[in-house]
């Protein structure tokens, strides 16, 4: 490290993963088991274990992280969900137009729940034993997420195809065509807001995250996955056709489309959007963030989880999740001009009102 | 209890980690280490549930945090509560672990036999009509954009099939409601499926390969899964798989996007064996009160087989993909017309 001694050199932290597949399995089968037994109760238990499992593995600059969630406010807030569901079925049955009701409380509450969900992940988050922080607000989640609210307002609005009958006047299929307009069009706004969001309003300690990429650079990861998609579908085509000429019957076009398209694009948009997010994260002005992520390498790992997955009626899950957080950690590193001691706690307030982490750090490792 | 053992500190106000040793004496702990030197009574230090050979934490009074892999040491100096080692101790026991491997794997076995069927068909029998409606809709709507085109039957043929239909439909036992639709099926090819929601949909190519008799015979089959409520049930088996999949893949996420693709499953798998088998009966059943043979059941599989070249190329598409043991079934209908004719009426 100090080869360099008179030109201020930025300091090189790479993450690292250091779970074990054969460990993750053995917590794997438990918490199923224990969720079986328990009629699904034991779940949140269940993934705050997996999620400390997966924290606890993630290092950087010799530490590791922890995760806090309280199982018993997960829990809490899935038999909310639940009742609401019930609640929901139960009322439409007596009052069949309460959908429309539904669909506008829905959409208040949507922001509330991005802006509480980023708040919990953050404030169960810590790292060298200080928290992450998250003080987005409503109102401005309500502005990021309100270009997909116009879908719904849309098919609102719009006249109902009949059921049995197709389309037939051009109004009928702009009704059909235009709910979904706002999705294809603003979903990579929406993402890049959602993004900036996340990361402008966190704090690790008192240091702010900062986001510094213009939203434009997330239209063009879509643009190009679209791009990439285009070929791809016309290969699987011509992949299924001759498999369909070789008497193989028609639905394998389905599987075929599963098996290799989906995990390229899959791979693709969120090595991208990873990447970029990342690369445009800075911590307190001089900590800067790193992905490498190879949207191919991502592509492969996806693919072979798929089929071993498949292959194994799902007991490779483990190792499918311990697989892909360790090429995630590897492609991460942090780099700063100083040490990583200097952060500083920020100031007490009850847990359930502060908080947010660097949502990427660990949803989407999560995921495969 | 006494010992010692290395940990990190981290004291809470700042992301400084300090490498420590850690003395626990006569029940107080000693952290010293660098410009760190501190106190604590060992009743207060709050260690974290083990999880695996990630690094055990011990939260101490006022913050700090020790962190360190010295399990064995620390369970001598401090002795690690039972209870935070709970689920450790279970995922360390390979007896344990194979044990709930295979309560898991007889488990997911037995949802996948009975359990869900079941469940299915109970639920399936309490669902109001409304939402059943709705179901059809949806459904026909998404097999309608992606599969079929507008039908091009000729309106008198298509009244003639109407009529029997009707007939069939008023001895059937059937919501009243239950309706037929004609589609050119495209790719699908010569096919008849009931949605859930008493919905049944008669390809133009089904139409074009068999005579009105035989249509008729595939309808009262058709209307046989009508009764039996047997597409939703279908569909709430494929929705309950799916749940299953979700808690079980839950953390694998792109894998459950594939379980949720029913409509399309609807029309590709087709039903179960067992499900197509009590179709059939109520269909001989339903000919017999109205006056036809199950005969007309058996040619219309074989026109079926015929019209596909089945035979001749091995493939099964359309119709009898979805519906196997083709052989099997025409024999079965052979027995009925037979048995019927036997019986005096």
């Amino acid at each position: 490290m100090a080869e360099l001694p008179t030109e201020p050199e930025a300091r090189v932290y790479p993450f690292s993963f250091t779970g074990s597949a054969r460990e993750y399995f053995r917590i794997w089968v438990v918490n199923l088991f224990l969720t079986i037994v328990t009629a699904g109760i034991y779940s949140p238990w269940a993934k705050v274990r997996k999620k400390r499992y997966i924290y606890g593995n993630t290092w950087v600059s010799g530490a590791n992280f922890e995760y806090h969630g309280n199982p018993v406010a997960i829990l809490r807030g899935r038999i909310i969900a639940v009742l609401a569901l019930v609640l929901y079925n139960v009322a439409s049955h007596y009052l069949p137009r309460l959908g429309t009701a539904v669909v506008i409380a829905l959409m208040v509450a949507a922001p509330w729940l991005v802006v509480r969900s980023m708040q919990f992940n953050a404030v169960s988050s810590s790292y060298r034993n200080l928290r992450f922080h998250f003080h987005g607000r409503y109102g401005e989640g309500f502005a990021v997420i309100a270009p997909l609210l116009l879908s719904p307002v849309l098919a609102l609005v719009l006249p109902v195809v009949e059921p049995g009958h197709l389309p037939t006047t051009a109004w009928e299929i702009w009704g059909a065509v235009l709910p979904s307009l706002p999705v294809v069009i603003f979903y990579p706004y929406v993402i890049g807001m959602l993004k900036r969001f996340q990361v402008a309003n966190s704090a690790y300690g008192t240091k702010g995250f900062a986001f510094l990429s213009t939203i434009r650079k997330f239209y063009w990861i879509y643009i190009k996955s679209f791009l990439i998609l285009l070929p791809c579908a016309f290969l699987a085509g011509i992949a299924t056709g001759v498999l369909v000429m070789m008497s193989a019957p028609p639905w394998i076009g389905a599987v075929f489309f599963y098996f290799t398209v989906v995990p390229l694009l899959l791979a693709y948009t969120r090595a991208r959007v990873a990447n970029l997010t990342f690369n445009s994260t800075t911590l307190g002005g001089d900590v800067r963030f790193v992905s490498t992520l190879a949207a191919l390498k991502l592509a492969s790992l996806y693919f072979t989880n798929l089929v071993a997955i498949v292959a194994s009626c799902g007991l490779l899950v483990p190792w499918a999740v311990m697989r892909v957080a360790d090429y995630r950690a590897s492609c991460l590193r942090i780099e700063s001009e100083h040490e990583l001691d200097g952060f500083l706690a920020g100031v007490a307030r009850p847990v359930s009102a502060t908080g947010d982490q660097l949502g990427e750090f660990f949803d989407v490792d999560l995921s495969l | 209890m006494n010992g010692q053992f290395a940990a990190d500190y981290f004291d809470g106000l700042t992301s400084r980690r300090v490498p420590v040793n850690v003395q626990v004496e006569g029940g107080q702990v000693t952290i010293h280490g660098g410009d760190i030197l501190l106190q604590v009574p060992a009743r207060d230090a709050a260690i974290h549930p083990r999880i695996g050979s990630v690094p055990l934490r011990i939260g101490l009074p006022g913050g700090g945090l020790l962190v360190t892999r010295s399990f064995e040491d620390v369970d001598a100096a401090l002795g690690i509560p039972r209870s935070r080692t709970l689920a450790h101790r279970l995922e360390s026991h390979t007896h344990f672990v194979l044990a709930c491997l295979v309560v898991i794997l007889v488990a997911a076995w037995f949802a996948y036999t009975d359990g869900i069927p079941w469940a299915a068909k109970r639920l399936a029998q309490r669902i109001p009509p409304g939402i059943e409606a709705q179901l059809s809709a949806q459904t026909l709507e998404t097999v309608d954009r992606i599969f079929f085109r507008t039908s091009t039957v000729a309106p008198d043929r298509r009244a003639r099939i109407e009529g029997r239909f009707a007939r069939l439909r008023a001895r059937a036992d059937v919501p009243p409601d239950t309706r037929l639709v004609f589609r050119n099926g495209g790719m699908v090819g010569p096919n008849a499926l009931t949605l859930p929601g008493h919905l049944i949909v008669v390809t133009d190519q089904l139409v074009q390969a068999l005579d009105d008799e035989e249509i008729a015979a595939i309808l009262a089959h058709e209307l046989g899964h009508v009764h039996y409520r047997h597409s939703t049930r279908v569909l709430l088996s494929g929705s309950f798989h799916a749940l299953v999949v979700m808690a079980v893949f839950g953390d694998a996420s792109s894998i459950s996007s594939i379980a949720a693709t029913a409509p399309t499953v609807l029309v590709n798998s087709g039903y179960s064996r067992d499900f197509e088998r009590e179709a059939d009966a109520f269909a001989f059943d339903l000919l017999e009160r109205t006056g036809s043979s199950p005969e007309a059941f058996a040619t219309a599989l074989e026109d079926l087989m015929a019209a596909i070249g089945a035979k001749k190329r091995g493939i099964d598409f359309g119709y009898l993909s979805t519906h196997p043991q083709t052989g099997e079934r025409i024999e079965a209908a052979r027995e009925a017309a037979k048995r019927m004719s036997r019986q005096p009426r």
